[in-house]
């Protein structure tokens, strides 16, 4: 018989991996290959953030709801973005018109259901006009600049009323106290607009331009005619924003792995492995054709923020799970892990992540790394 | 000592360290991947983002190491989107090579190489990296960021099916 002999089997590895290989050599130029895709990253990585997201790689999902639709795992690909037409007589002779190469380092990306702008980093985020009167497309104003929130340094929300401020405004209800009516007097971006398109002069430099994009219409008012021009240049649609979120989904796919497999990639990668999570939410419509997932908001934490997450993700930790996420919204988390990009659905209501009711709760120390920027003031508790 | 240890060698030019290094990298991306297609493209988004980080990655004493690591980082990351693809063993022998002296039957290349396939991810990786590159356990421990008895475990269990193997095809050779 053979004899069992450690160096014998090590021989014989070495010898078969060994000969599997020996004629192999590269066929490509590797060097410029990877100078070029380099380049392309770049280029990705400017143009449209994380649209590598849309090459779904490990999905966690559940849904609380059916388990039937799942916004991460859409499966039309970003086509690339497209620029809405904005016509030239609306924004005056005053405003840059082809500026979109011109568009300030540092400007954040805002979403909407597809619809993209960017503007300057200390704009904060609000509430567009809701209608209250359908028959009226301009009647009853909502919120607006009475409740909105700014970039700060800690995840909790404090709504309030900043008339000195500029914001991005969603169709969304932030409050009670907004109801009766308020109209703008600072500058505002507006997703969903009820405006008509066209321009208008609102009096002391503030101008507004109304635009239709995508499906919906955005207003931009600006006292700064040329930061005015900057923004509306900046506007474009397409199918995964420039943070890596998807705009819509109705798909979800059945086998996906579990939390850990996630947590056992990050425990695997380096620390330059961690290229940022996107943080994506949604809300959740029931139409005819079931569930629809409609991106909401989105922003991104850096590497550093993502990793912190995972790492106290696979810890055990003793605190209170935090979270209180209407069932209508869900928020999708998707780490940027080495080449991959799995992804986090924080479910409804509960705030946790898995399997049906095998998910684990998430503490506030879960939830810190990535509650930033407009989370809370969109993320809605539960009804 | 770690990679991020390594930072001490003096810089060196990207092409050239390519064209130096890109054939040993590409066996190394095929033992891990199994086919040549697919270990071109590992190598190729790996050296994508070594280029990104040239600046900091030539100056290390160990460069190799770094790409290997997101090699098999990429490679773990698609072992877990697709279904782990198990060979059979059974029929996987090949051709044989020449015995060392012992006048018996022993797996070719092919067979160790079906075998190699049929391995995890992370076990496969730990047994190229042993067996063909010859790094220590405390190196691949390092690079594939687990602890050493675990990649003790996953290198015997390995040997340990190329000894079935043998003993299966001896068995049915009597």
């Amino acid at each position: 018989m053979y004899d069992n002999d450690a160096g014998q089997l090590e021989r014989i590895m070495r010898r078969g991996l060994q000969a599997q290989t020996a004629s192999l050599l590269p066929h490509t130029d590797l060097a410029e290959g990877a100078r070029e895709g380099a380049r392309q990253r770049r280029r990705t990585r400017l143009r449209m953030g994380a649209a590598a997201a849309a090459l779904v790689a490990v999905v966690v999902a559940i849904s609380a709801t059916d388990g039937q639709s799942d916004p991460s795992t859409d499966n039309r690909v970003e086509a690339g973005p497209n620029r809405p037409s904005i016509p030239a007589e609306s924004l005056g002779n005053r405003l840059p018109f082809d500026v979109a190469s011109t568009i300030p380092d540092g400007w954040r990306v805002e979403s909407y259901r597809g619809v993209q702008i960017r503007v300057p980093p200390t704009w904060g985020w609000g509430a567009s006009p809701l209608r209250l009167d359908e028959r009226s497309r301009a009647a009853g104003y909502v919120c607006g600049r009475a409740a909105q929130d700014y970039p700060r340094a800690d995840w909790e929300t404090s709504l309030g009323s900043h008339p000195e401020r500029a914001y991005v405004g969603r169709p969304v209800r932030l409050g009670d106290h907004c109801a009766g009516g308020n109209e703008e007097t600072g500058s505002h971006v507006w997703f969903d607009s009820p405006l008509p398109a066209g321009s208008e002069d609102l009096g002391d430099g503030l101008r507004r331009v109304t635009v239709d994009a995508g499906e919906i219409r955005v207003s931009v008012a600006h006292t700064d005619s040329e930061e005015l021009g900057l923004i509306l240049a900046s506007l474009t649609t397409g199918s995964v924003d420039g943070n890596g979120c998807a705009a819509e989904s109705h798909l979800f796919y059945a086998e996906q792995p579990g939390p850990a497999d996630v947590l056992d990639l990050a425990a695997a990668a380096g620390s330059g492995d961690f290229g940022g999570m996107a943080v994506c939410l949604y809300e959740v419509e029931v139409s005819s054709q079931g569930l629809t997932y409609e991106l909401l908001y989105s922003t991104a934490v850096d590497g550093a923020a993502e990793r912190l997450f995972l790492q106290r993700l696979a810890e055990p930790s003793a605190q209170t799970p935090a979270c209180d996420i209407r069932v209508a919204q869900t928020v999708v988390l998707q780490p940027r892990i080495a080449a991959s990009t799995p992804k986090l659905r924080v479910r409804p209501t509960s705030c946790d992540f898995g399997y049906s009711s095998t998910g684990r709760q998430l503490p506030l120390e879960h939830v810190a790394p990535w509650a930033v920027d407009g989370i809370a003031t969109y993320v809605s508790g539960a009804d | 000592m770690t990679v991020a240890d390594q930072e001490v060698a003096g810089p060196v030019e990207f092409d050239g360290w390519v064209t130096a290094r890109a054939p040993a990298l590409l066996r190394f991306a095929y033992l891990l991947t199994g086919s040549r297609e697919a270990a071109e493209d590992a190598l190729k988004a790996a050296l994508s983002k070594t280029y990104e980080r040239w600046s900091r990655v030539s100056v290390m004493h160990d460069r190799d190491a770094y790409v290997r690591r997101l090699i098999v980082n990429d490679r773990i990351s698609w072992w877990r989107k697709l279904a782990r693809q198990k060979l059979p063993v059974d029929n996987a022998w090949g051709e044989a090579v020449p015995p060392d002296g012992a006048g018996l039957s022993l797996p070719g290349a092919g067979a160790v190489w079906r075998l190699c396939q049929s391995l995890p991810t992370k076990q496969r990786a730990a047994v190229v990296l042993r067996f063909y590159e010859g790094l220590s356990y405390p190196e691949i421990a390092d690079l594939l960021r687990c602890p050493e008895p675990v990649v003790r475990s996953h290198v015997h269990r390995a040997l340990a099916g190329l000894q079935d193997l043998i003993e299966g095809h001896q068995a049915r050779n009597v």
